[in-house]
């Protein structure tokens, strides 16, 4: 059986050149991978401010940009996981909040609708592969069932924390706090740590009891209506790690957003059971 | 000139390699997309299960239809064993990166020109033979040819089938216990349901239990309602894809249904205890994360191709586990995991 793939012999070469010539300003121009110079002077200007940054892969799903991988900067804080890969959830609060800090210039080219228009693609679903000196389309994988917010207990406890929010519950810093935690099993959560915003902070001991109340509300029924989805393959849960952003908006109303793919660990004293793994991806 | 030329045709392949594989067959003279002297099937490369079975009826071979719409091979030849066709998404062929050359499988490229051909490989898989190629076949029955079919007899049960059955049915008696696994996430690439199973025994081929999980309906709500035209992708998980059964086999880890230290997979796992094999002769590998079951792909031992299926979602096809683990995070999840290999 023969793959897909075409080897490309001097025949075939000579069809494809007969064919370039003939129809490379009709169908076949209309198919590779054209970006307007927009984009790519945003790229230029990408690659010679960020050094180490080596390669971006941006996933599309459905023509949106839905995350990027950014290759090449060491991470040294990584406990487990890829060091010198990154991935920023485009569609995840904490991610869109940490991408903006530290390539504030990759942030706002995947939010710049010019990159999807300029992109003649057979696909809705694709990887774009960037580097300094080319571009190409890869195959989007699906992956796995990663953990994270039960959709509609997330919209629980976001109006809960609006209904119980009092106006002496000031942040002392910016109104933001990122979380990094470990989710069992069954969903509980284990070890946690503060990726961003300080633990004496009036509002981390607010999120921290609401959510303890919203467990012991529901403690009945936390198979069903606990917060959080574990890692699940094939159905069967792991050990994996959330992380969760929460922001108290001008409004005095709570964003929370959390994301579970692709995270790594940085919690430092978290043990693994080697029995009972943390799975990542 | 030389230079020029050779760049032409660099960016030649690169321009190509966004032509939709139809498209590229075509130019190419290879496939057939319509019905000719030749004697081509006349099918498309993406040809579906219901078309490429008509064809293949057409060529003498004989299929029935299940409840749920799944298509099973009947051999009328010695062998006398029906062979379950799953439907497989291809999923092409793409570039693996910037020089433009083209995948030669670790993408998840189906590695045949049709879906036609892929299943003829499968059924060869199981020893079954047929004249011809490039999409045009004869079906050649063991009786005529003197082959026979390469899969091993498990007594009165079907090649590749470890349960007990009775008039070709699982032996099931539900347990009355139900749970759910809630696939509705925000940051997630799959369907966004709610599946609710009930608990089942069902029996191995030696008449022991096996725990197991059948979906009787599914939610795209917690709060809304519940529907029972189950995709049939929904169906069964990784490792009930790999065993040709339309169940899930979890650990469910839900206090609610049992004390968790009690793995509700473990019945699954001890069937398949009995048909360990080699790598090479193996039609199952089962994948693990310390002592938990993480994952089950279907193989051929004849080709060394791989089904696999995550969750509730599509099945996909590998020409090799090379490949299965060249597939995304597949190489992280899988590759250094413990693997067994099993024969049924």
């Amino acid at each position: 059986m023969r793959n897909y793939s075409v080897k490309l012999n001097m025949y075939s070469k000579l069809i494809y050149c007969v064919l370039f010539i003939f129809l490379s300003d009709t169908a076949l121009a209309q198919r590779h991978v054209a970006l307007n110079k927009y984009v790519k002077d945003s790229l230029t200007e990408i690659f010679a401010n960020y050094n180490d940054v080596k390669r971006m892969q941006i996933v599309v799903r459905n023509d949106l940009a839905e995350a990027v991988y950014v290759d090449g900067p060491i991470d040294n804080d990584v406990l487990k996981g890829s060091k010198n890969n990154t991935y920023f959830s485009l569609k995840y609060l904490g991610d869109l909040f940490f991408l903006k800090k530290q390539y504030p210039l990759i942030e706002k080219l995947t939010q710049n609708k010019e990159l999807m228009n300029s992109i003649d693609r057979q696909d809705r679903n694709f990887i774009l592969s960037v580097e300094a000196q080319s571009i190409s389309i890869k195959p989007l994988f699906d992956g796995s069932v990663f953990c994270g917010f039960r959709h509609s207990s997330q919209l629980k406890f976001q109006k809960k924390l609006n209904a119980n929010y009092k106006e002496t519950i000031v942040p002392s810093g910016d109104s933001i706090l990122i979380l990094q935690a470990i989710v069992n099993r069954d969903g509980s959560l284990g070890k946690k740590m503060l990726l961003h915003g300080d633990e004496d902070d009036k509002l981390y001991s607010y999120i921290c009891d609401n959510y303890q109340d919203y467990n012991q509300e529901n403690k009945a029924n936390l198979n069903t209506k606990g917060l959080f989805l574990p890692y699940l393959s094939g159905g069967t849960p792991f050990i994996s790690i959330i992380e969760i952003f929460v922001r108290l908006n001008p409004d005095r109303t709570f964003s929370v957003s959390g994301s579970g793919r692709e995270r790594k660990l940085r919690i430092k004293d978290y043990k693994e059971d080697p029995n009972d793994p943390l799975m990542l991806f | 000139m030389r230079r020029e030329l050779k760049l032409a045709f660099d960016e030649l392949e690169k321009e190509l390699l966004v032509i939709p594989p139809d498209d590229l067959f075509r130019f190419m003279g290879g496939f057939s997309t319509g019905s000719s002297s030749s004697g081509s099937s006349g099918l498309s490369a993406n040809a579906s299960i219901d078309e490429v079975v008509d064809y293949l009826k057409d060529t003498g071979m004989s299929f029935t239809q299940d409840s749920s719409g799944n298509y099973y091979f009947n051999p009328t030849d010695s062998s006398g064993t029906s062979i379950r066709l799953d439907e497989v998404v291809v999923t092409g062929f793409y570039s693996t990166g910037s020089s433009g050359s083209w995948d030669t499988g670790g993408t998840g490229a189906s590695g045949f020109n049709s879906n036609l051909d892929m299943y003829i490989a499968y059924l060869g898989g199981y020893g079954h033979q047929f004249s011809g190629g490039n999409g045009s076949y004869t079906y050649i029955p063991s009786g005529s040819s003197g082959g026979t079919p390469t899969s091993p007899s498990t007594g009165g049960s079907q090649p590749g089938d470890p349960f007990k059955r009775e008039n070709g049915q699982l032996v099931i008696t539900p347990t009355d216990k139900t749970t759910d696994r809630d696939y509705i996430y925000v940051d997630d690439p799959f369907d966004d349901v709610i599946l609710n199973f009930e608990e089942v025994n069902i029996k191995d081929k030696n008449g022991n239990d096996v725990l197991a999980y059948r979906v009787v309906s599914y939610q795209t709500d917690a709060d809304g309602p519940k529907y029972t035209d189950i995709p049939d992708k929904y169906k069964r998980n990784c490792h009930g894809s790999a065993l040709g059964v339309d169940l899930w086999f979890i650990d469910i880890y839900d206090s609610n249904v049992r004390d968790v230290n009690i793995q509700e997979d473990q019945g699954f796992r001890t069937m398949m205890g009995g048909y360990t094999s080699n790598s090479s002769d193996s039609n199952v590998i089962s994948f693990y994360s310390g002592s938990l079951l993480t994952h089950s792909v279907k193989r051929d031992p004849a080709t060394g191709e791989i089904w696999s299926k995550t969750d509730h979602g599509e099945t996909k096809h590998y020409t090799s586990l090379d490949a299965f683990f060249a597939d995304g995070k597949n190489e992280t999840l899988y590759a250094q995991s413990m693997r067994k290999y099993y024969k049924l």
